[in-house]
C-alpha cells in the first residue's frame, strides 16, 4: 500500500518545514522589529556610556586610553561622594514616604471598594501621566518664599514672616518626589492585594484570626512582592532624578543627576558624566538588590 | 459502518518528549457521530485538532472522503469546528458570527440572508441575528457556534467538549437536539468529551482513549457490556473488578477460579487470549449483582451490607465480603428485598450473579 | 469588634479622600492662578482675568515649541505602537525560550533614571552622526513609549483567546483575512489607547528632549527655559493649566477605550501597567 511509503517518506520533508515555519521562529521575527529599535536607542547608547566612562577628557581632546581614572576621581572626591550620599538618602525617603502612604490607598481600593474601583484607578493614575514638568513646578510656587503656603498663611494672619525652610531643601525634594511618584507605588501595591483569594481570608477568620490577626498573618505578607515592586519603581529613578532637584532643592538639595548635567552640558566633560551615571545606577541596583533580600529574609523570619 | 469516510493512519503527535498521540490509526464512517472519550490530557483534543488542521502530524496521514488533508491549513478542509470556548466574535452580532464563512463564498446577498437565517431557525433562534454576541447565554452560545460551523455545510463537523460549560439539565437537552440535528443533516459528527455517559447516549461508536492511543472502539451497548481492558472498564461507568486465575480453556468457554466468586465457567468471544495458569481480572457492573436474603442460586457471595446510598433513581449498596480487598458494588432500583423490609446497614446479605455476564479481561 | 472594623472602615474612607487631595491640590494651583490678574502667584488672589491665556496664545515661540511636540508625539506614538504591536502579539502567542528577557530588555527603560537615557542618547547620536534635531528627540521617545505601549497591548492580547482566529481559518479565512476580521478589531482598542498613552509619555518628556532637541525645543523644554523668567511664570500657569486640562482628557479618554469589551475586568488591565 502507497500509505506506508507515503509515511517514511514525508517524514524527514514535514519536519524540515516545521523547523522553518517553526513558533519560535516566528515569534522572534516579530519581536525583532522591537528588539531592534531597542538595541540602536538603549543598548548601544549605554554601551557607548561605559565606554566614554572609561576615556579621559584633557581640554579639548578626548583621550581614548582605556582607563579607571574618572572612577577614581567619582569615588576620590568628597564633593561627588556627599551628592551620592544625599541623593540614596533622598530616595529612600522618598521611597519609605510614598510606599507607607500609598499602602493604605491600594489597600482601601482592593478590599473596600466594591463599585467604582475603576473609577478610583483611573483617578489615583491619572495625575501620573500629566506633565511631571508641571507638577514639579506646582510644587515650587506651593512652597515658594513668596509662595502659595506663605501668602495663604500671611493673608489668614498666621504668621507674619513667610517661612524660609520650605523651599530649596532636601525636605521639599522629598515631598515633590513622593507626589510625584505615588502611582508607581499603589499600581503594583494595588495589583497583589486584590491577587490575594478571598476564601483565603475567610479561612484564616474561620481558623480563629481577627481582622488584625488576619492582616498581619495573611494579607501583608502576601502583598509583600507588590510592595517590594513599588520599592524598586520609586527607588532607582528618584535617586537619578533631575527635574526635581533642579527646580526645587537649591544647593543644599542638589543630587547626583543636577552634577551629571553640569559634566554634560558646562563643563562638557563628557568620560566624567558617563561615570557619575554609570556609578549611581551601580549604587542603586546594589542598595536595591540588598535590600529585596533583606526584606526576603525578613518575611521568611515574620512567617 | 459502512464506507470509511476518515481515514486516520498511524497519527503521532509529540509535544516535547511528550506523545501526546502516539500511533493512532482510525476509520470513521460517512454520517456516523463518532465520539472520543478520554480523561484530560488523554490526546483525544489534540487527535481533533489535527482532523481540523489546527495541529499537524509528526508522522502519519489523515484522509477525509479519500482526499488526503494531513498538511491542509483549517481554512481548506472540508471540516468545521464546535470550540469548547465556542469563540463567538465579540465584535460582531450573531447574524454576522454565522455569516462568517458565507462571506468568502461569494454568495449573493440574499442568499446568504437566507442560509443565516435558515441556520438561525435550525438552532431555534429566530430572530436573534441581530443581537450583539455579547448579550447571548451560554446555552445560546452554544448553539451559535453550532450554526456558524453548519453554515459552512461541512463534510465534518468537529465537537470539543461542547456541552461542558452548560449546566446538567442544558446539557442533557443539547445533547438529544445535537443527535437530532445530526441524524437530519447526515453530517460525519466527530466529537470529543471526558463525560462517558454523554459519550454512551449520543454516539454510534466510541473511541476511548489514554496516554495518546486508542484502547477500544465499539459501540456503547458493547463498550459497556464488554470493555477489552481494565483501563476502558474502569473509566467507563462503575465496575467492580477482581483478580482471578483461568484453570481451563475449551472452546468458546473458559474455566475461571476466583477467592471471591469461586470456580465457574463463562463464554467468552475471545478464548485464544487465554489459557489456564494465566491470572486475569473479572469485572461486573453494579447492576447483575442481585442483592437477596435468601440465596436462590448457586452462584451467590454471602456478605454484610457495609453502607447504602441513595442515588435518585436507584440505590447502590456497599458489600463486604471474604477475600476481597475492596467492597463490591450492588445497584438496585429497590432498597428493599422481595418480602418488603428494607435493608439495614449491617445486615447480612447475599449477592447473586449470573457467570454469562462476567467480563473477563487479561491482567496488564 | 464591629465598632473597631466600623472605624477602620471609615478612617480608611477618610485617608483615601486626604490622599486624593494630596494627589490632586497641587495640580488644581495651576489653574487657580492662571486666572488669577497679578504677576504674583500668591494669596490673596487679586481678581480674575483671561489675559495670560490671551499672551499665551499670542506667543509664536510656543507656538512652533507646541508644534514640535506634537510632530514628535506623533511619529514616536505611531512607531512605538507598530512595534509594540508586533511585540506583544510575538510575546502572547507564540512559545518563545528567552521571552521573559525579551520583556525585561523592554520594560528597561521605566527603570533608568531620564538623565542616563538622555545622555546616552545624546552620546549614541554625536557618535553616530545624527545631528540634534526634532528627529532625534523622536528616536529617543520610541525608547521612552516602547515599555507603554507593550504593557498596553500586552494586556489586551493577553485576555485575547486564540480560539477565536482558529474559528476564522476553520470558517474558510486565510491568515491575513483573519488579522483583518477578527484580530485586528478585538485588539482595536488596545491599539488606540496604546497610541493616546504614548503620545501623552511622549508629550509630557522634559528630559531627553532637553538634551536632543537641538535648536528645535519640544514644548517642555520651551516650558524650563520660560521657569528662568519670573515675569513669564503667569503664562507658563496659563500654558501648564492647558496642558493638564489636555492630558487628563486623553488620558481618560485612552483608559475608557482600553476598557472596552474586557467586562469585570477593566480595572486588573489599568493596574497592569
Amino acid at each position: 500500500m502507497a500509505a506506508a511509503h507515503g509515511v517514511m517518506g514525508d517524514a524527514p520533508v514535514r519536519s524540515t518545514r516545521h523547523f522553518l515555519h517553526s513558533e519560535t521562529l516566528r515569534g522572534y521575527f516579530l519581536v525583532s522589529p522591537a528588539l531592534a529599535a531597542l538595541i540602536f536607542t538603549l543598548a548601544a547608547p549605554l554601551t557607548l556610556l561605559v565606554l566614554y566612562s572609561l576615556w579621559t577628557q584633557n581640554d579639548l581632546t578626548l583621550d581614548t586610553n582605556p582607563s579607571l581614572a574618572q572612577y577614581e576621581r567619582v569615588f576620590g572626591t568628597d564633593a561627588y561622594r556627599v551628592l551620592f550620599l544625599r541623593s540614596l538618602g533622598i530616595s529612600s525617603l522618598v521611597t519609605l514616604l510614598t510606599v507607607a502612604m500609598a499602602y493604605p490607598m491600594a489597600y482601601f481600593v482592593a478590599f473596600k471598594v466594591k463599585r467604582a474601583k475603576f473609577l478610583w484607578l483611573i483617578a489615583l493614575t491619572v495625575p501620573f501621566w500629566t506633565s511631571y514638568l508641571l507638577r514639579v513646578f506646582a510644587w515650587k510656587i506651593i512652597l515658594g518664599y513668596n509662595g502659595v503656603i506663605n501668602s495663604g498663611l500671611i493673608s489668614l494672619g498666621l504668621i507674619s514672616d513667610p517661612f524660609e525652610f520650605l523651599l530649596y531643601n532636601p525636605t521639599a525634594v522629598v515631598v515633590t518626589l513622593a507626589h510625584a511618584f505615588a502611582a508607581f507605588a499603589i499600581l503594583p501595591i494595588y495589583v497583589s492585594l486584590e491577587k490575594i483569594d478571598r476564601s483565603l481570608l475567610e479561612a484564616a477568620a474561620d481558623l480563629g484570626d481577627g481582622p488584625v490577626s488576619r492582616f498581619f498573618r495573611i494579607t501583608l505578607p502576601l502583598s509583600v512582592p507588590g510592595v517590594i515592586g513599588a520599592a524598586v519603581l520609586i527607588f532607582v529613578p528618584t535617586t537619578g532624578d533631575y527635574v526635581t532637584p533642579a527646580l526645587v532643592g537649591g544647593t543644599d538639595g542638589l543630587m547626583i543627576a543636577n552634577m551629571v548635567q553640569v559634566q554634560f552640558a558646562r563643563v562638557n566633560n563628557w568620560p566624567l558624566g558617563a561615570a557619575l551615571s554609570i556609578a549611581s545606577m551601580g549604587a542603586v541596583a546594589f542598595v536595591a538588590c540588598m535590600t529585596i533580600v533583606m526584606a526576603r529574609f525578613a518575611v521568611r523570619r515574620i512567617r | 459502518m459502512s464506507d470509511t469516510f476518515i481515514h486516520i493512519e498511524n497519527v503521532i503527535k509529540r509535544f516535547g518528549a511528550r506523545a501526546a498521540v502516539n500511533n493512532v490509526t482510525l476509520d470513521i464512517g460517512r454520517g456516523e457521530f463518532f465520539s472520543l472519550l478520554g480523561p484530560s490530557g488523554c490526546g483525544k483534543t489534540t487527535l481533533l485538532r489535527m482532523l481540523g488542521g489546527f495541529a499537524q502530524p509528526d508522522s502519519g496521514r489523515i484522509l477525509i472522503d479519500a482526499e488526503d488533508v494531513t498538511t491542509l491549513p483549517p481554512n481548506r478542509r472540508p471540516t468545521n469546528m464546535v470550540f469548547q470556548s465556542y469563540a463567538i466574535f465579540p465584535h460582531l452580532t450573531v447574524g454576522e458570527n454565522i455569516g462568517y464563512g458565507l462571506r468568502r463564498q461569494k454568495l449573493e446577498t440574499s442568499e446568504r440572508d437566507r442560509r443565516v437565517d435558515d441556520a438561525l431557525a435550525l438552532i431555534r433562534l429566530d430572530g436573534f441575528g441581530a443581537r450583539r454576541a455579547t448579550e447571548l447565554s451560554g446555552g445560546e452560545r452554544q448553539r451559535v457556534a453550532l450554526a456558524r460551523a453548519l453554515v459552512m455545510r461541512p463534510k465534518v463537523l468537529l465537537l470539543d467538549e461542547p456541552l461542558g460549560a452548560l449546566d446538567k439539565r442544558l446539557r442533557e437537552a443539547m445533547q438529544v437536539e445535537l443527535r437530532q440535528i445530526q441524524r437530519r443533516l447526515g453530517i460525519t459528527f466527530v466529537f470529543v468529551t471526558h463525560d462517558q455517559e454523554e459519550a454512551l447516549s449520543m454516539s454510534d461508536r466510541i473511541g476511548v482513549m489514554s496516554g495518546g492511543r486508542i484502547l477500544q472502539i465499539a459501540g456503547p451497548k458493547m463498550l459497556y457490556d464488554a470493555p477489552n481492558c481494565r483501563e476502558v472498564a474502569e473509566f467507563v461507568g462503575t465496575m467492580n473488578l477482581l483478580p482471578a486465575l483461568v484453570t481451563g480453556v475449551s472452546g468458546g468457554n473458559v474455566k475461571v477460579q476466583s477467592p471471591v466468586f469461586g470456580a465457574f465457567e463463562t463464554v467468552t468471544a475471545e478464548p485464544e487470549r487465554y489459557n489456564a495458569g494465566q491470572k486475569i481480572l473479572i469485572a461486573l457492573r453494579p447492576e447483575k449483582f442481585e442483592v437477596v436474603r435468601a440465596a436462590s442460586s448457586p452462584h451467590a457471595i454471602r456478605g454484610t451490607l457495609t453502607a447504602v446510598s441513595y442515588l435518585g433513581d436507584r440505590h447502590q449498596f456497599q458489600i463486604t465480603v471474604e477475600n476481597a480487598e475492596k467492597p463490591l458494588l450492588a445497584g438496585t432500583h429497590f432498597d428493599r428485598s422481595m418480602d418488603g423490609a428494607p435493608f439495614r446497614s449491617g445486615e447480612e446479605i447475599y449477592v447473586q450473579w449470573n457467570p454469562n455476564e462476567v467480563v473477563l479481561l487479561p491482567k496488564t | 469588634m464591629t465598632a473597631a472594623r466600623g472605624l477602620l472602615r471609615h478612617g480608611l474612607t477618610v485617608y483615601a479622600v486626604c490622599y486624593l487631595s494630596f494627589l490632586y491640590v497641587p495640580l488644581f494651583l495651576l489653574p487657580l492662578f492662571s486666572f488669577n490678574d497679578s504677576i504674583f502667584i500668591a494669596f490673596p488672589l487679586s481678581g480674575f482675568t483671561t489675559k495670560w491665556y490671551v499672551q499665551m496664545f499670542q506667543d509664536d515661540a510656543m507656538h512652533r515649541a507646541l508644534w514640535n511636540t506634537v510632530k514628535v508625539g506623533v511619529m514616536a506614538s505611531l512607531v512605538s505602537t507598530i512595534l509594540g504591536l508586533f511585540a506583544a502579539r510575538a510575546l502572547t502567542r507564540y512559545a518563545m525560550p528567552g521571552r521573559s528577557v525579551v520583556l525585561g530588555f523592554a520594560t528597561l527603560p521605566l527603570f533608568i533614571p531620564d538623565i542616563v537615557l538622555g545622555i546616552s542618547l545624546l552620546i549614541l547620536m554625536t557618535s553616530v552622526g545624527i545631528p540634534l534635531s526634532l528627529v532625534s528627540v523622536a528616536l529617543g521617545h520610541v525608547m521612552l513609549c516602547l515599555p507603554f505601549a507593550i504593557a498596553v497591548l500586552l494586556s489586551r492580547f493577553e485576555g485575547f483567546d486564540r480560539s477565536y482566529e482558529e474559528a476564522s481559518l476553520d470558517l474558510g479565512e486565510n491568515g491575513w483575512m483573519t488579522f483583518w476580521r477578527v484580530t485586528f478589531p478585538l485588539v482595536l482598542p488596545g491599539i488606540v489607547s496604546s497610541l493616546l498613552l504614548t503620545f501623552i509619555v511622549s508629550f509630557d518628556d522634559f528630559l531627553i528632549a532637553f538634551f536632543l532637541s537641538g535648536t528645535e525645543p519640544t514644548l517642555p523644554v520651551y516650558i524650563w527655559a520660560q521657569l528662568r523668567f519670573p515675569f513669564q511664570l503667569p503664562g507658563v500657569l496659563a500654558l501648564g493649566a492647558a496642558i493638564l486640562l489636555g492630558s487628563c482628557t486623553v488620558v481618560v479618554i485612552a483608559e475608557w477605550i482600553r476598557s472596552w469589551g474586557v467586562k469585570g475586568e477593566t480595572h486588573s488591565h489599568i493596574a497592569g501597567i
